[in-house]
């Protein structure tokens, strides 16, 4: 199943990027991207661990957790 | 030049701290999404997938130990007893910082076929992504993604990675492992 036309474009963009550029370049791209994402769902967290309502949140998402 | 641990994303750092312990322990393979971010996809993952070869619980208890002085720690239990079981079930086991019981994570299942087997007796190191980890070969990924897993993302992944290995990946190969997946796998169950 594929998305759509404009995805795989861009798909085969970015290799085309990654194969032409050194290592070094598209990792660190690749790096502050990934990174921001962790970062961004950390800062979350920490956000609902200030609130009695926040802190049931992830109790709840914990314990979902563990089960899977 | 030797690589900085600086420029390791979250994903790589806890990928190859992860596998540094593996690696003394246990045969393992990387596969799946963390294989086409290893080669630049430009996208993240929660999990990582690690497929192990059938090991008993004496040796499984020493991985999770050395695990566990490394700083992961399981998200199903602490017993290894307990883990071990899930394993032996042919379920997946979670092993997250030991910080946090957030992602990322690294799921883990043992070797479940002779398609799991051969993946593990061809894995191989990728030059192209600096990273000292273990992977199952390109065509065994693009043919698991093509064949099996094919939601848009992975459709994806595949495509990124025939793009990167254009000129060195076996399409003989991809067919053969595609037609095993159909016998041992779309005949019975999912991966």
């Amino acid at each position: 199943m594929i998305r759509d036309k404009t995805h795989m474009e861009f798909v085969d963009r970015w290799a085309e990027h990654v194969m032409s550029v050194p290592r070094e370049k598209w990792k660190a791209e690749q790096t502050a991207f990934i990174n921001s994402v962790f970062e961004k769902a950390g800062h979350f967290y920490k956000r609902l661990e200030k609130s009695e309502k926040g802190r049931g949140i992830l109790k709840r998402l914990k314990e979902e957790r563990t089960k899977r | 030049m030797e690589r900085g641990v600086s420029d390791r994303s979250v994903l790589d750092a806890f990928a190859e701290d992860f596998c540094k312990v593996a690696e003394k322990h246990v045969k393992y393979i990387v596969v799946s999404g963390y294989v086409a971010i290893s080669h630049g996809r430009f996208r993240t993952t929660e999990d990582i997938d690690m497929i192990i070869e059938k090991i008993s619980f004496d040796k499984f208890e020493a991985f999770h130990n050395a695990l566990d002085k490394a700083g992961f720690h399981c998200m199903q239990s602490t017993k290894a007893k307990d883990i071990y079981e899930y394993l032996a079930a042919g379920d997946g086991i979670r092993y997250v910082r030991k910080e946090t019981f957030l992602p990322p994570e690294m799921e883990i299942k043992f070797a479940k076929d002779e398609l799991d087997e051969m993946q593990i007796k061809t894995r191989k190191k990728m030059p192209f992504t600096g990273l000292d980890i273990w992977f199952s070969s390109i065509e065994m990924n693009i043919a698991f993604k093509e064949e099996l897993l094919k939601s848009p993302k992975d459709v994806e992944d595949a495509r990124h990675l025939r793009r990167i290995y254009e000129d060195e990946i076996n399409p003989e190969l991809i067919e053969e492992i595609k037609e095993k997946i159909r016998i041992l796998r779309l005949r019975n169950d999912k991966r």
